[in-house]
């Protein structure tokens, strides 16, 4: 009886295998490429860059520090940047927090004609032009934003576009809790 | 048709060299052995916006951003091994085409050898079987 049992036991095996690669596929599928915690509670990078608007003024970690700050990375030649970028002036209007934007790899004169156009929500706008910031922060693309606390480090990390009712059901609550409830 | 084959083949030939001089032409090094290692790098790393290409393929901004940092920091005399942990520290393992062998990805490198043995063990079973009873 056990020998016929085995003897079948092994017509089935050709199933396993199949069911064994369907399970290794579904969960390349499904599972993130690049996890969150990969970014989220580091530092933020250490920097030295210039605020695109005043070039002669650079803007180093410190002057991030000493209060939660939101770190929105976009460029003008990114189409969904430029079509966010009037949801962070309503967002900003509503909920004003700082909010330091980071160019990446972009031309200047680009960025201010775009801002010129549309208006400037930005606290403080860091030009950088290499990427080389982008790499330490570990980006894949444009769009990303970051919340980062009073001690520089991030505390939330976001990839691609955010709508007014996005920020208000997810950024604002971090905001809301790594300031204490106090503010905005 | 033998014209169109040398036709696509001379086409082949010329965007391969044209990647090729494109990444020289940008990062230029005093030595030869730089030069390798930096072209070994990057056709070692995966580009991590468009997932199937490496990065000395690709023109996303991210890719580029990412020649420019392995470019500065094979100049400033980092060892290969060195970059690769940075990277890995900044984008994780995923960012690697040759998976390090660890926790989570021991299953990949030992399931061809365990293959491997239940295919000589069926074959050695089959092979066993049809001699005795012969």
């Amino acid at each position: 009886m056990m020998l016929t049992i085995r003897a079948h036991l092994w017509r089935f095996l050709p199933a396993f295998f199949l069911i064994g690669i369907m399970w290794l596929l579904w969960k390349a599928l499904y599972i993130k490429n690049i996890p969150e915690d990969q970014i989220s509670s580091k530092p933020f990078p250490s920097f030295s860059l210039n605020d695109v608007r005043h070039e002669e003024k650079a803007v180093t970690l410190a002057d991030l520090q000493g209060q939660v700050s939101i770190v929105h990375v976009w460029a003008s030649w990114c189409d969904v940047c430029v079509r966010e970028h009037q949801e962070w002036l309503n967002i900003i209007n509503q909920w004003p927090y700082p909010l330091v934007g980071m160019v990446y790899r972009d031309d200047a004169n680009t960025v201010k004609t775009i801002l010129a156009e549309k208006g400037d929500p930005f606290t403080l706008l860091l030009n950088d032009r290499t990427g080389q910031l982008g790499v330490d922060l570990g980006i894949v693309g444009t769009p990303e934003t970051f919340i980062v606390d009073a001690n520089g480090v991030i505390r939330y990390h976001h990839l691609g576009a955010i709508d007014q009712a996005y920020f208000e059901s997810e950024l604002l609550p971090v905001l809301k809790q790594l300031n204490g409830n106090d503010v905005g | 048709m033998r014209v169109m084959v040398w036709i696509l083949g001379l086409c082949f030939l010329g965007l391969m060299s044209q990647k090729l001089i494109a990444l020289e032409e940008q990062f230029a090094f005093a030595s030869q052995t730089q030069q390798k290692d930096f072209e070994n790098i990057c056709k070692e790393l995966r580009c991590v916006t468009c997932p199937n290409q490496n990065i000395a393929e690709s023109h996303a901004p991210v890719a580029k951003a990412m020649q420019a940092e392995i470019y500065q920091r094979l100049k400033q005399g980092d060892s290969i091994v060195d970059i690769k942990s940075y990277l890995v520290s900044r984008y994780g393992d995923y960012v690697l085409y040759r998976p390090v062998m660890n926790q989570h990805t021991w299953a990949l490198w030992a399931l061809p050898f365990i293959l491997l043995a239940i295919g000589a063990y069926l074959w050695f079973a089959k092979f066993y079987v049809a001699a005795r009873k012969s």
